[in-house]
């Protein structure tokens, strides 16, 4: 029988070592950041307030707690072995060749896809009567007709419908769009080089195609004439860099390493790139850098990452995205002028389309700041072309911050100060 | 907080213990702590909760003392608490049905009963106040002249939520002469994180799974079909869910009882293994049940031999407290009709089955209990009815589809451990390695135990730490 509590007992001490180890490291390692909780305290007033500093407590405690990543390896372990492909109660799905996708259990409606095409025609009006012309480019995701392989019965996050409905309810308005999914079916190139594994984000190839899709309207559409030789369109004129082992996507960071991997960073770049001259800065984060492509465009320092789980490679691409980036090609001075209300999605289709026009400014879809500043530059700056991009996931209230239902449904006023989310 | 997050234990259990056990010297002073860390932990959500079990527990200390020092008029003392009580469980019960009445008669809701959030283990209070003015009312007891051993008793942290009941006489019996020693504190430890496994690990992932499926049988989600299979999956599911969650909790409450000394009762005792209905109330959440026999069906008459239709009548009473005591939903209601129903039937029809059929007394039960959860985990009457409707095909789904397979896949490895957990095998092992404690197996089993455990709980932290951490079903 004492043996039969001497197990009991080992266990009992395992555990109130592990327990004021973690708790003692947890307190000691932050301290700074607890005293600076404490001190919260003295400006706590009332009950409410009292309240949400409980709640700030309970979580910066569990954010705090030392070796996070562990326990999401543990449940990566535990998810492998147990062969599940379902991960955080369906919020991911993984096929049978590793590929992640999000899930989702309930159908997603189109009702308020009205709305946004709504604000997407009164933003092409506008653009229009300021002397610009407009389009709408919707980027890929991987689920594409042609290129995953998944079932499609799962429980997956199908965005394809609401891609679909958005696109014709915007022919249905005479807003042109460029539906970017078809240039990646049409290339014949399997998911694997066309998307990271555990990221949502395309990988450079899926973005260069996409890029080359982008010229190709605007010559065969609008009449322009970009890269005339077909040199930045030419896949072969690209050199290619692999860093091997170095992505561990946005999704791989939550499902953890054991069930997803490190995948390799193909790094794409055009072979003339060191007679350009480019800036490119960001307000917001006050980057701001000079050089050819690769110095100015690429940031390759994240190539090399020190934590995969919280370095994020896709920053390799203008640090991915900030309220208002500009990309000036002093190559080409006389160049179109573009400005792209975009998503992350946009950022490496922006440094590759750099060589081919003058100006390219970058306002981020999701901020009504941004895009406040962006219809005041179409009035000042005389675009040539103005763009909106989002990806399919991203097509929610918050990424249309313009024009509002009420503006939109009536006259779209050259005064748009009227019309930013009268709120 | 509650037991399964990050700050209850890492946080509140050790200063707890730690506190506790820095009072050796004093039972007093260690009583007296385990006051303070209670109403630590009740007031952790909202500090304005802390006024219910505070004014509960001062009015029914009042009741006792004024129950003893009087000789008359104990019977109205005695009614006034159980009125009390019961306006307090429905004030917060039921004001959305009242609102929803009112809302009715006054046509525009001028008149409206202003929504408070349910403080956590108010129900279980109420039952604890009851009994304790009722076993003073019935001479078991003489009312407590220590006010705080009152508090402690209504919001004593480790069953201040869901149970086990205890009656105040065991409690109080305990607070003064428990006794602590090395192997308590062990055997709470380990059933405190057995319990936390079968919360974190079971429980959680088969109700995220049973949520899902019930809620493609919502209201204004007709689009999305449940194929027969599935439906039996959801509420499988679900049965497994409401008992790993519950008996978890009661594992992680003895467990927590242990590590400061005390002793509280067993709640569940496999009850899904039950031959008929009267037995599974018998092995469903005992110390729930035996409060509302003791305090409800034994003073109304109880089994009186001569008079079946009293039997009956007591019955349908305490199954309608009992839907009553646990909320507000309708569909409560209809579980308490569908239980009272076989509970009726046993009444009148012989179950002296041979031995060799009794397996079908064991599957009709557990249809029987199954099919009611439906009721239980039901939003409303709709979800049920359509949720019913799935689950016999009457909605022409088909027996199964893709998801149903998928979910299978995805999920099965936990209802097949779910259903492991409803058979008393960790008890036949327990006796068998304690009985073959010689043997090298049972040696390599016992240096494995602790490693076992130990990976249990980082599991258990990984999944709270990692995925969306939920409450018990029945706070």
């Amino acid at each position: 029988m004492k043996q039969f509590f001497l197990k009991k007992k080992i266990y009992t001490v395992l555990l109130l070592l592990f327990v004021l180890v973690v708790s003692f490291l947890n307190l000691y390692g932050n301290k700074k950041t607890y005293g600076n909780y404490c001190k919260e305290l003295q400006t706590v007033t009332n009950l409410s307030q009292f309240k949400v500093w409980m709640e700030k407590g309970e979580h910066l405690f569990e954010s705090q707690i030392p070796g996070k990543q562990l326990y999401v390896e543990i449940y990566s372990i535990l998810q492998k072995v147990m062969g599940k492909k379902e991960f955080h109660n369906f919020q991911y799905i993984m096929d049978q060749d590793g590929m992640v996708y999000y899930g989702s259990t309930y159908p997603r409606g189109t009702d308020d896809l009205e709305e946004y095409a709504d604000r997407i025609k009164a933003l092409e009006t506008y653009v229009e009567n300021n002397g610009a012309s407009f389009f709408f480019c919707m980027a890929p995701c991987k689920i594409t007709r042609g290129i995953s392989q998944v079932n499609r019965s799962l429980l997956l996050n199908d965005p394809n419908i609401r891609m679909d409905t958005l696109l014709s309810k915007l022919q249905q308005r005479n807003v042109h769009s460029l539906d970017l999914r078809i240039p990646l079916m049409e290339s014949g190139k399997p998911l694997s080089e066309l998307f990271y594994f555990a990221d949502h984000y395309w990988t450079s190839k899926g973005a260069l195609l996409g890029m080359i899709a982008l010229v190709d309207e605007l010559n065969d559409y609008y009449g322009e004439n970009l890269d005339p030789t077909l040199y930045y369109r030419d896949l072969e004129q690209y050199d290619s860099k692999v860093y091997e082992n170095v992505v561990l996507g946005s999704d791989g960071k939550r499902i953890g390493l054991a069930s997803c991997g490190l995948e390799d960073f193909v790094h794409l770049y055009p072979r003339n790139y060191e007679k350009s001259l480019y800036s490119w800065s960001c307000e917001d984060a006050t980057l701001s850098r000079n050089g050819n492509l690769r110095e100015a465009l690429f940031l390759e320092e994240k190539l090399a990452p020190t934590d995969f789980f919280t370095d994020t490679i896709y920053r390799v691409y203008l640090d991915q995205i900030h309220e208002k980036d500009t990309i000036i090609n002093h190559n080409n001075p006389n160049g179109l002028k573009v400005a792209v209300l975009r998503d992350a999605y946009f950022s490496p289709m922006a440094v590759y389309l750099a060589p081919m026009v003058g100006e390219l400014d970058l306002y981020r879809n999701n901020s009504e700041a941004a895009a406040q500043k962006l219809l005041q530059s179409i009035e000042k700056k005389q675009y040539d072309y103005v763009i909106y991009e989002t990806y399919p996931y991203n097509m929610e209230e918050e990424n249309f911050p313009f024009f509002e239902d009420k503006i939109a449904r009536n006259t779209v006023s050259k005064n748009t100060e009227r019309g930013l989310h009268e709120k | 907080m509650h037991f399964s997050s990050i700050v209850f234990i890492f946080v509140f259990l050790p200063i707890a213990l730690l506190g506790y056990y820095l009072f050796y010297f004093s039972k007093e002073l260690k009583n007296l702590w385990l006051v303070l860390i209670s109403l630590v932990f009740y007031g952790w959500g909202d500090p304005i909760f802390l006024l219910f079990p505070i004014g509960i527990a001062g009015i029914t200390y009042l009741a006792g003392i004024l129950m003893d020092s009087m000789k008359f008029a104990k019977k109205g003392i005695l009614w006034g608490i159980v009125i009390l009580n019961i306006l307090l469980l429905a004030r917060f019960k039921f004001v959305d049905n009242v609102n929803e009445m009112l809302n009715l008669i006054t046509s525009h809701g001028q008149v409206q009963i202003p929504i408070l959030l349910w403080p956590i283990g108010m129900a279980f209070m109420v039952l604890r106040s009851i009994s304790y003015v009722a076993d003073i009312y019935k001479g078991e007891m003489k009312a407590d002249r220590n006010v705080l051993h009152l508090l402690l008793y209504m919001m004593f942290f480790p069953f201040v939520s869901a149970g086990p009941f205890i009656k105040y006489t065991n409690f109080a019996m305990q607070l003064a002469e428990r006794k602590m020693n090395s192997r308590k504190f062990s055997i709470g430890c380990t059933r405190f994180t057995i319990g936390l496994g079968k919360k974190v690990i079971l429980a959680d992932n088969l109700g995220y799974v049973s949520e899902l499926i019930f809620n493609w049988s919502r209201l204004g989600v007709g689009n999305i079909s449940v194929p027969i299979l599935t439906a039996w999956f959801g509420i499988v599911a679900f049965s497994l869910q409401i008992f790993l969650d519950l008996s978890g909790y009661c594992d992680m409450a003895i467990g927590l009882g242990l590590l400061f000394g005390f002793e509280f009762p067993e709640n569940f005792d496999y009850p899904y293994l039950a031959a008929n209905v009267s037995e599974f109330w018998e092995k469903w959440h005992i110390t729930l049940v035996q409060w509302f026999r003791e305090y409800v069906f034994l003073p109304l008459g109880g089994e009186e031999k001569e008079n079946k239709d009293l039997v009956i009548r007591n019955l349908a009473i305490t199954c309608f407290l009992l839907a009553f005591w646990h909320g507000e939903r309708s569909t409560f209601i209809f579980l308490a009709m569908w239980h009272f129903l076989f509970l009726f039937l046993e009444k009148f029809i012989d179950q002296d089955w041979k031995s060799e059929y009794k397996w079908c007394l064991h599957i009709g039960t557990l249809l029987e209990v199954i099919i009611g959860w439906v009721m239980f985990r039901a939003d409303d009457i709709y979800q049920a009815y359509v949720y019913l409707q799935n689950m016999f095909g009457i909605n022409r789904t088909g027996l199964g589809d893709v998801k149903t397979w998928f979910l299978l896949k995805e999920y099965g490895l936990f209802l097949a451990v779910g259903i492991l957990f409803c058979f008393p095998i960790s008890k036949k092992a327990n006796t068998y390695l304690v009985e073959n404690h010689d043997r090298f197996l049972v040696k390599v089993l016992s240096v494995l135990y602790p490693i076992g455990l130990f990976a249990v709980l980082l599991i258990c932290l990984s999944y709270i730490l990692v995925t969306e951490n939920t409450g018990f079903v029945y706070f």
